[in-house]
């Protein structure tokens, strides 16, 4: 029943879509049929390999954001001519789709059906790869739009995120032997937990020269919650309460492009009169001003000029949704996002502690994602250059989410295998 | 070893529905209030223009001017009507958008940029028609037609006209650019300095100045100075009535020796010269009088509306408005009702408070005067009951700064009668003739059919 539901909104958005907007070239057509017809193959192999009801809810959610990613992805196609026409059909979102599909696959069976994840040559290895990444970005990169973000040619926001979550876990799940303080009291904070706080700020240093400020937001955030989880000790949770504040007041008076956004956050109207941010404040004043004319269906698929807003399919991916597709759409997007959520905090039974810490951690990577994506994009945050799971474009962003999706799925497959 | 329970991970849910709710009412918060709400941009206007099919342009009493078929395309109410008020609609919206000096500047609902499609029954009807808004204007059809026929008819092709009810600052017709092209006033500007001077120096209401050749030569500090008046005519000894009767420039300048340039300055800007002009429907490019120079001889020289004084046909009518409506002028209007969409109601665009330019028993004393200017003065030729006016000519100059031997004449007034509270501001730009006879008898043949008319209904 619920692949025929699925089916049915794939081909009925399909059909919207393609309606809609039409091209020239039937490149685009056939890319997001073969889009269609990619992710709807996998899921009914998946689905005869776990039938899990829990597994199939997840994927179904994620399935219908991928169909939405595979529309704006043709909503924005334009057709360069022969000379790029290669290069545009493997550089787009079917290509990527593929990837994930791929990446979903083999994390599943290894997360699901072995215990190599847990090896410790595999964290260690990770620890020492994730400050590689980020410090090698600045050393090797090259600079796009005032910040590193490429370590060899893959975006480290998906890559850190991708390992993080493993590094985090195996800190965590570490036995707690000794603790600060002169009495050995487990009130106290933990040295594994320092270990871990020490390790996430050597990346923070690394998102900061690279002005990497999105990933280090979500790492940012994901430590935080899981810091105050964690420690039982009141002072400490009030010293690093403290210190992230004082943190991100500094950060926010100190960098100018990030106290930019913070004012156009607080007063968007107040940004339009201000030539200093007037051009950079269009983002959240363009929703502000057409809401009206969006209406309860939007103002029609291609609608949103990309004049106006060149990230429509990545960061702002939402406000295209709105005003081309309709509010409507958003509204069950959003509805979705929160089963979705509620889909990837629950931890199965029976799991050893590594695998439930690296449970939550994925939720909550996915968590902070949607939290300051949907924030930015309604001027509720501060522009933070996030994109959507799976709705957005960007390759190695929606592999990672994929790959912290299949790690869920392939937990919930092993804890259901260990109670049975 | 601490163990993750399970009450973090529904904390950690409840933390997030909690977000995602502050995110969400944060955002309707600002909706709701249009609190964030900034005017849309020129990009953006051209962009929801495309969206939309052309809205309304209904004239005061109700006769559709223009209105959009479908996207892209206008119906015009006929030729004859197009050609009468295309030059003030401002029709190419590419050019003439967020100009606020053009009427499609001024009502970007037209073009549907206040269009909502919240209501419940948009619900149920996804495919909904975009229409923009309408607009009732307060200019009227036939009498635009009957200015521009007249204009035609005498052959001006730099022609302006403004025709408005001073007592309630609703425009009755305009033709040409009269808001952007910015002229030298020449003697139309003397009611203007007579009641600034009466305003400051009640006492120099009794002035008096010889207008013998003598007398014609002032004394600045750049040196002498030889002003003649119009055809080198001599009034003899003339009072301000006289001066502004006969349009004696000596007299004029003679006056404003008499007084402080800072104070006269300062008194000019309540009229809206040297300083910034907008009101809520239009604004009109700003008047100079002085335009911060020093220079004595351009003091001297604005007595007679020349050198540094420049000032629009609107700002001009706008200034004679308000001396004809006792020194207030009623907020000038050019569309009183807006609809949105074509479901909405009409709604009354209301108008703000007047500008007072000066007290009312100086500004109908000036008025007195100009009454006589068309019973023995310089307008007998286009004599009409109650009709007061001043006359103008100003020489014009090329790039230079050479006479290039072309003129631009004025003529501004109104009836004073209550019950026609009509006024009208006519100029002819770069014509060869010095007389202005021809801008008054245009403006007397205007004041006439709205008389007839009764204000062209």
């Amino acid at each position: 029943m619920l692949l025929i539901i699925y089916m049915m909104f794939s081909i009925s958005l399909y059909f919207w879509t393609v309606n809609s907007i039409a091209y020239d070239s039937v490149i685009p057509k056939i890319e997001y049929m073969l889009g269609i017809i990619l992710l709807a193959t996998f899921f009914s192999l998946l689905w005869r390999v776990d039938k899990d009801k829990l597994t199939v809810k997840g994927i179904l959610i994620s399935g219908i954001f991928m169909n939405l990613g595979l529309s704006v992805d043709y909503r924005v196609w334009e057709n360069v001519g022969n000379k790029d026409l290669m290069k545009d059909i493997f550089m787009r979102y079917t290509a990527d789709l593929i990837l994930m599909l791929t990446v979903f696959g083999v994390l599943y069976l290894l997360v699901g059906y072995t215990r190599i994840y847990k090896y410790r040559i595999w964290n260690y290895l990770l620890l020492l790869v994730l400050p590689i990444v980020i410090y090698g970005a600045r050393i090797t990169g090259h600079k796009t739009g005032g910040s590193y973000l490429y370590f060899g040619g893959i975006m480290i926001f998906g890559l850190v995120l991708m390992g993080f979550p493993f590094v985090a876990a195996w800190f965590l799940a570490r036995r707690e032997e000794r603790y600060f303080g002169k009495k050995h009291s487990v009130k106290n904070l933990s040295w594994n937990l320092v270990g871990l706080l020490i390790y996430t700020f050597l990346l923070f240093g690394g998102c900061v020269v690279c002005n990497e400020f999105g990933l280090l937001l979500v790492l940012g955030l994901t430590i935080t919650v899981l810091f105050m989880i964690n420690c039982k000790n009141w002072l400490s949770k009030l010293v690093y309460a403290a210190a992230c504040f004082g943190g991100a007041v500094l950060a926010g008076v100190v960098i100018t492009h990030l106290n930019n956004r913070i004012l156009i956050w607080l007063r968007p109207s107040q940004s339009y009169w201000n030539d200093k941010l007037a051009g950079q404040a269009e983002s959240v004043l363009y929703v502000f001003r057409h809401i009206e004319q969006m209406g309860w269906w939007g103002k029609g698929i291609g609608n949103l000029s990309e004049r106006i807003f060149p990230t429509l399919n990545t960061d702002h991916v939402l406000i295209t949704m709105l005003n081309d597709y309709s509010v409507l759409i958003v509204g069950s997007i959003l509805l979705l996002t929160i089963l979705f959520v509620r889909w990837l905090l629950q931890i199965p039974a029976n799991l050893c502690l590594y695998d439930r810490y690296l449970n939550l951690v994925c939720g909550l990577i996915i968590c902070f994602i949607i939290l300051i994506d949907v924030a930015s994009n309604l001027g509720s945050f501060i522009t933070a250059g996030i994109g959507f799971p799976w709705i957005s474009d960007g390759g190695s962003a929606n592999i990672m989410l994929t790959a912290l999706m299949s790690v869920h799925c392939g937990l919930i497959r092993k804890g259901n295998k260990q109670y049975a | 070893m601490l163990k993750l329970r399970k009450k973090y991970v529904k904390m950690i849910y409840r933390i997030f529905l909690l977000c995602i709710t502050s995110i969400l009412a944060l955002f309707l918060f600002r909706i709701i209030t249009r609190s964030e709400k900034t005017p849309m941009s020129v990009g953006q206007m051209l962009l929801t223009a495309e969206e939309y099919i052309f809205g309304s342009i209904l004239d005061r009493d109700g006769e559709v001017i223009v209105s959009g078929s479908r996207k892209g395309k206008l119906n015009w109410n006929s030729e004859e009507v197009k050609l009468a008020f295309d030059p003030i609609f401002g029709m190419n919206i590419e050019k003439n958008l967020l100009s606020r000096t053009t009427l499609l500047g001024n009502c970007p609902w037209i073009f549907g940029t206040e269009d909502s499609r919240w209501e419940f029954t948009d619900l149920f009807n996804p495919a909904k028609k975009r229409i923009g808004g309408s607009v009732k204007l307060t200019l009227d059809t036939d009498l635009q037609k009957y200015i521009r026929n007249l204009m035609e008819e005498k052959g001006y092709t730099n022609a302006y006209a403004v025709v408005s009810n001073y007592s309630t600052g609703e425009i009755l017709g305009a033709t040409g650019g009269i808001f952007q092209i910015k002229l030298h006033p020449g003697s139309t500007v003397k009611p203007i300095l007579a009641a600034a001077v009466l305003s400051l120096y009640p006492e120099l209401s009794d002035y008096t100045y010889n207008c013998v050749a003598n007398n014609h030569i002032f004394q600045t500090g750049n040196g002498l100075l030889e002003i003649q008046c119009a055809g080198n005519i001599y009034h003899g000894k003339v009072s301000m009535e006289d001066a502004l009767v006969y349009s004696c420039n000596g007299y004029f300048v003679s006056l404003m020796q008499q007084c402080d340039p800072e104070k006269i300055s300062n008194q000019m800007a309540k009229w809206g010269f040297d300083t910034t002009v907008s009101y809520s429907q239009f604004m009109y490019w700003d008047h100079t009088f002085l335009n911060e120079s020093t220079n004595e001889t351009d003091y001297l020289m604005a007595a007679i509306g020349q050198a540094n004084v420049s000032v629009t046909p609107a700002g001009m009518h706008f200034c004679t408005t308000g001396l004809l409506n006792h020194g207030v002028l009623e907020e000038p209007i050019w569309f009183a009702q807006k609809k949105v969409s074509p479901e909405a109601e009409w709604k009354e665009i209301s108008s703000h408070e007047g500008t007072i330019f000066c007290e009312a028993e100086i500004a109908d004393h000036v008025v007195k005067m100009m009454q006589q200017v068309t019973e023995r003065g310089t307008g007998k030729s286009f004599y009409l009951p109650e009709f007061a006016a001043k006359t103008g000519t100003a020489q014009k100059a090329d790039k230079e700064g050479n006479l290039s031997g072309l003129y631009t004449v004025w003529t501004t007034g109104g009836l004073t009668d209550k019950t026609t509270p009509y006024s009208v501001t006519v100029c002819l730009d770069d014509v060869t003739n010095v007389n202005s006879e021809d801008a008054g008898k245009i403006a007397q043949k205007i004041l006439q059919y709205l008389v007839e008319t009764e204000g062209g209904k």
